[in-house]
């Protein structure tokens, strides 16, 4: 079975997974966990015996890739495959997740969960590795990633400012005056928070997905109260409702996935009405911007985008959310054909976050900022290479983004045409190769 | 897993004491939580919590808490 503890079991035969053995106090987590790149996994948090937390699991794309068991260069294509090829779930009559049961008057106690405070200025510790599974008569199962900013023992704020199929659900509870009941699974495969994080048509179970990616249905046992079922393997399940109070709490700030603080919105309350976890259960954290805000949904996006560059009919040889544009860029080669640089650009721009995009031909490695400045550097000229495009849908968390007398964050969007001029002899554009090229280094210099 | 509880007294002096630094001015729960550094973080969450379902409390932009009585 592939679950949170399989992968780190795997994570830790590669070298990427270091074991805090010390007692830890649960307030330093979040200043250990961002000067880690190897996932962390802390098994003595002082206050907390028997429970253990880990983050920066999926805090690489590497490590993502390697979770869907794709080269790092393909994953986005064994991506789209996945969704070619959906695994339906399988319900188990029992599982681990319900190995402990609190639920009932006085039992729930969100305490219980070393919830850490991650940055100096949020509004509250928050869960943020929660995959939220909501059921619709009409649509079926969703499932998708949302924090939660601990409020009370029994309460949490939820980000749902974004429109979103759960974002929908709960309006149209409200509008018959009742709560919306979900359910909440924490520590589970990387796949399986992939999957939710991918931006699926209405409709779609996010789990036959996190399926195909495995390459295994996802066993999914009910939890009592609602009936909704999660991954049997889950760390830990909870079940809430999200109260018909509307828009009204305010949640945040929080750290968010560009790496900047965020503001105060309003948002729902979610009230919890039972705590599930296995014994010993590892409490999975997510961390921003590296792993929840960049990794782990770099591939899924890098999905949009292929798919947007297919309708117009490109081939692309390679893409990339490089880690520092934070999801708001993309650098993809393709197999050129004449007047395809300008489209293969435009193409990228209308998926719904790009902001910016740089096209390069095939002979340049997408992974390699060097090599992407160097196509920019030969082969681009200003006017003619770069286009802009003022007041597309921007997000509200770009802080360069205006409002022009409209909710609607409004940016601009600019993209590059790097590859080789149409029209142009490529011979003119190709690196020069050194003399000789097989001569060894390492026969010449030592130490 | 092993259940662990805080004695009632120390959960409603934390409380209270929170209640009380919140009262002189706005503060963050990082700022809460660094003025309890011997208090254990469950502790700290409890207390908070408690403190949250007895005040409406409103974060500013930076995250500071006070009492809605003390906004402007």
């Amino acid at each position: 079975m592939h679950d949170l503890r399989s992968f780190l079991e795997t994570l830790s035969k590669r070298g990427e997974l270091a074991e805090v053995n010390r007692r830890t106090d649960p307030r330093l987590m979040a200043g250990l966990l961002g000067a880690s790149e190897r996932a962390l996994l802390f098994n003595d948090l002082a206050g907390y015996p028997g429970m253990r937390a880990v983050g920066q699991v999926m805090a690489t794309r590497d490590r993502c890739a390697f979770a869907m068991g794709a080269e790092p260069a393909r994953a986005p294509w064994r991506f789209m495959e996945a969704l070619r090829r959906p695994v339906a779930p399988e319900l188990v009559a029992d599982g681990p997740v319900l190995e402990h049961r609190h639920s009932g008057p006085g039992q729930v106690d969100l305490t219980m969960l070393p919830i850490p405070l991650l940055h100096q200025e949020d509004g509250g510790p928050y869960m943020t590795a929660g995959l939220v599974v909501s059921e619709d008569p009409a649509e079926g199962r969703n499932v998708g990633c949302y924090r939660l900013m601990y409020r009370t023992p029994d309460t949490t704020g939820i980000d749902l400012v974004s429109n979103s199929d759960l974002s929908s659900r709960y309006r149209r509870a409200l509008a018959r005056g009742e709560s919306l009941p979900i359910a909440i699974a924490i520590g589970t495969h990387p796949c399986d928070a992939m999957a939710a994080a991918y931006a699926a048509p209405v409709g779609t179970d996010e789990f036959t997905i996190a399926g195909a990616l495995k390459g295994e249905p996802i066993p999914l046992v009910r939890l009592p109260l609602t009936g909704f079922a999660v991954p049997a393997y889950a760390e830990v399940a909870m079940e809430a409702e999200l109260l018909p109070t509307g828009w009204t709490e305010p949640e945040g700030p929080f750290g968010e996935f560009q790496r900047l603080q965020g503001g105060v919105h309003l948002n729902p309350i979610v009230k919890f009405n039972a705590i599930y976890h296995r014994d010993h259960p590892i409490f999975h954290v997510v961390t921003h911007p590296w792993e929840g805000g960049w990794a782990m949904n770099s591939i899924p996006m890098e999905v949009s985008c292929l798919e947007a560059l297919a309708a117009a009919r490109i081939q692309t040889a390679a893409i990339t959310l490089p880690k520092g544009g934070v999801c708001f860029d993309v650098v993809a080669s393709i197999r050129k054909k004449p007047g395809q640089g300008k489209l293969a650009v435009m193409a990228l721009l209308s998926t719904t976050i790009i902001k910016h995009a740089v096209v390069v031909d095939e002979d340049i490695d997408v992974f390699d900022p060097v090599d992407v400045q160097w196509a920019v550097a030969t082969r681009v000229q200003a006017d003619r290479d770069i286009i802009v495009v003022p007041d597309c849908r921007g997000k509200p968390l770009d802080p360069t983004a205006t409002f022009a007398g409209t909710p609607q964050a409004l940016a601009s969007r600019w993209g590059i045409d790097a590859t080789i001029p149409d029209g142009r002899d490529p011979e003119a554009f190709r690196k020069f190769a050194y003399s000789f090229p097989d001569s060894r280094l390492d026969d010449y210099v030592t130490g | 897993m092993r259940e662990e509880r805080m004695a009632p007294t120390r959960r409603t002096e934390l409380a209270e004491r929170i209640r009380v630094l919140l009262a002189e001015r706005p503060l963050s729960v990082y700022e809460v939580v660094q003025q309890f550094p011997d208090d254990d973080y469950r502790a700290l969450l409890q207390a908070w919590g408690d403190v949250r379902a007895a005040l409406p409390l409103v974060p500013d932009a930076h995250g500071r808490y006070r009492p809605p009585a003390q906004g402007g």
